[in-house]
């Protein structure tokens, strides 16, 4: 997930800089300063990627030659793989979940008026605070309580609790800036509640939804501490990588990682091309 | 006529604060009727009484014979048109003006034949794909007139429709809402706090103030009968003073003047008033009876008019003269002239100064 905020915030940092230099003097400064924070973020993942194709065992530089071995083991491993599936399934589920929950609950926050909305919205907000271990061991000790089995669904469960917060605080920001007339010139065209939603409110919360659904995605496909204390049988690929990283780093390691980078490369260009709102659009 | 809408009684609070305050109207069938008054006197929380929008704390809203005081804006036969347009910013111009008719059901291509000829009605049958961003102000505004009356409603509400447009625009737009109203017939209900505009379009004025209703009447009316000082003030400038009539003489400002008989009752103390262009400057030594000596403080030129102010026993009055054109300024006093102003008595007016019913 940081992968996703960190690029971007790259991305914006190199073009505010990009203004005209007054002295060459500061356009140097500017460069070692870009060049550093740019090191900073990428020197890891570089080596990374490129370890990934190493065909020695051993960490050490200069590499010994090239490989894809590490990919092909990776293909052929079916508990990486299954793992994989898990966290994709769990990511889409609680996105889906917190979603379906934080935009009405955004739009109540918003648009009704009622009493005890103010501490609504805190009790909303909170978990978002809590430590993920405290999210987790409490729904463990609820689910026990109700006696649900541990599975990837309770992990599903847990995931879109702690995302909750995230959707509805983006959206809701997004809802205060959206002038209320829209939705009365809607309803006064003859528009029923759910027409006015999704003809003319969702159209325009578009960007903030998406945003918080790709965000919501990355949190909760790397989520360690809930998923540790909610599954049953079942692993994520984080909870994966991390047993097996007991055993020590392996390359193969290093080619999950790379494809997770290829990954969130895409989740990068999907969420700018989604996310760029059309002209006019607030 | 028929009466299209009747308030009956109305009053919106807002906790402590009362927006609206037991207003009774009625607008007939065709009416362009506006609701004028400074901002915060409860005009915008009236309309959206009548549009919907917010329901009313006491009394009934009927419009066209059906009471529709608990209806939702969208199962009410009104269309406003909101001081910001709020047109859609993701949906084009031709988009926007069909969204009542497409939201009602009807086949698209009926939808777009219909927005593409209420476009055509205000001028703009060839910005059907453009973006709302991409048009001007008076464009956007007209674009807000057509989706509001594609729908055919039976009356159309306006707040501050032409508050957002620049001087120029807005006198042109005033036109252009008065030619649209009269060709689709409709019945226009206006909110507005410029009077100027109020009685250049409306057909009939309601003043209001603090919530209620001061005044209610066709613009002469207003302009040359107000029923009180605050009318007075707000409608136009009205020279104030404080008098006491007996029989045909009105004792004021240290003087007498001639008012018709029975203007107002015997002896009680009164507010008077009359209209700058509804007196008149003579030279002092003309013989006239019933007029107000005066000198003259303050001159301004109002291109084929001037204002001059004088001063009459520590009261300053205005008084508008025309200038004709051949012997400019030569009719004109100067600064420091000692004058005597003659008012028509039948221009005299009286003002109740307690808030009218
Ligand atoms: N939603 C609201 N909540 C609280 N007070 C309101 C609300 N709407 C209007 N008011 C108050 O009601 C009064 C009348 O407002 P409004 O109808 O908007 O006046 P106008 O349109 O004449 O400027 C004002 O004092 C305003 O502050
Ligand atoms: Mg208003």
């Amino acid at each position: 997930m940081t992968l996703l905020e960190t690029t971007s915030a790259a991305v914006i940092s190199t073009q505010s800089v990009s203004r005209k230099p007054r002295r060459w003097g500061t356009r140097l400064g500017w460069s070692v300063t870009i060049g550093a924070i740019l090191a900073f973020l990428y020197v890891p993942i570089a080596v990374l990627v490129l370890f990934s194709f190493n065909t020695s065992r051993s960490l050490s530089w200069p590499m010994e030659g090239l490989t894809l071995d590490w990919y092909r083991k990776l293909a052929g491993n079916e508990q990486l793989i299954e793992a994989v599936g898990n966290s994709f399934y769990v990511a889409t589920c609680s996105t889906i979940l917190t979603l379906v929950i934080g935009v009405p609950a955004a739009l109540a926050l918003d648009r009704l008026s009622f009493s005890g909305k103010g501490a609504f919205r805190k009790l909303v907000l909170l978990p978002i605070a809590l430590p993920g271990i405290i999210t987790g061991i409490s729904m463990l000790i609820l689910f026990r309580m109700v006696g649900f089995t541990l599975s990837l669904e309770t992990v599903i469960i847990g995931h879109a609790t702690a995302l909750l917060a995230v959707v509805v605080t983006q959206v809701y920001a997004r809802l205060q800036r959206l002038p209320r007339s829209y939705e009365e010139a809607s309803a006064d065209l003859g528009a029923s509640g759910l027409q006015t939603f999704f003809f003319v409110t969702l159209p325009n919360i578009r960007s903030a939804v998406i945003g918080a659904g790709l965000l919501s995605f990355t949190l909760s496909f790397d989520e360690i501490p809930v998923t540790f204390f909610l599954t049953g049988r079942d692993n994520t690929l984080p909870m994966y990588i991390w047993s097996t990283m007991r055993r020590g780093l392996t390359p193969e390691i290093n080619a999950v990682g790379a494809l997770i980078v290829a990954f969130s490369a895409v989740l990068i260009v999907l969420s700018v091309i989604l996310m760029r709102d059309k002209p006019g659009a607030r | 006529m028929t009466e299209i809408v009747a308030l009956k009684n109305i009053s919106k609070h807002f906790g402590t604060v009362i927006g609206v305050d037991n207003v009774s109207l009625t607008v007939e069938q065709g009416e362009f009727v506006t609701l004028l008054g400074p901002s915060g006197c409860g005009k915008s929380t009236l309309l959206r009484m009548i549009g919907g929008f917010e329901e009313p704390t006491q009394g009934g809203v009927v419009i066209s014979g059906k009471d529709v005081t608990h209806l939702p804006p969208n199962k009410r036969p009104v269309n406003i048109v909101f001081q910001d347009y709020a047109l859609f910013p993701h949906m084009s111009v031709g988009k926007n003006v069909g969204y009542g008719l497409r939201v009602g059901g009807m086949r698209r291509t009926e939808v777009a034949e219909r927005a593409s000829d209420a476009l055509e009605l205000v001028g703009l049958a060839d910005r059907f794909d453009a973006k709302p961003h991409e048009l001007s102000g008076g464009q956007r505004q007209r674009v807000a007139l057509a989706r509001a009356v594609v729908r055919q409603p039976k009356v159309l509400l306006l707040d501050e429709p032409l508050s957002a447009l620049d001087a120029n625009l807005r006198e042109a737009m005033q036109v252009e809402l008065k030619r649209l109203q009269r060709k689709v017939g409709l019945t226009f209900i206006m909110v507005t706090h410029d009077q100027t505009e109020a009685l250049a379009l409306s057909d009939r004025v309601i003043v209001m103030r603090e919530g209620r209703v001061m005044q209610d009447g066709t613009p002469d009316v207003l302009y040359d009968r107000p029923s009180s000082s605050y009318v007075a003030g707000f409608i136009g400038t009205t020279n104030l003073f404080q008098g006491q009539v007996r029989g045909e003489t009105l004792h004021a400002l240290g003087h007498q003047l001639l008012v018709p008989k029975g203007l107002a009752p015997d002896g009680s103390m009164l507010t008077f008033g009359f209209r700058p262009e509804k007196a008149e400057i003579l030279p002092l030594d003309a013989a006239a009876k019933g007029t107000l000596p005066a000198t003259v403080t303050d001159i301004l030129y109002h291109g084929n008019s001037a204002r001059i102010v004088v001063d009459v026993s520590g009261v300053s009055l205005s008084i508008d003269q025309t200038i004709a054109g051949a012997r400019h300024g030569s009719g004109l006093p100067e600064i420091g002239d000692r004058v005597q102003i003659a008012i028509s008595p039948d221009r005299i007016m009286v003002l109740a100064d307690e808030v009218a019913a």
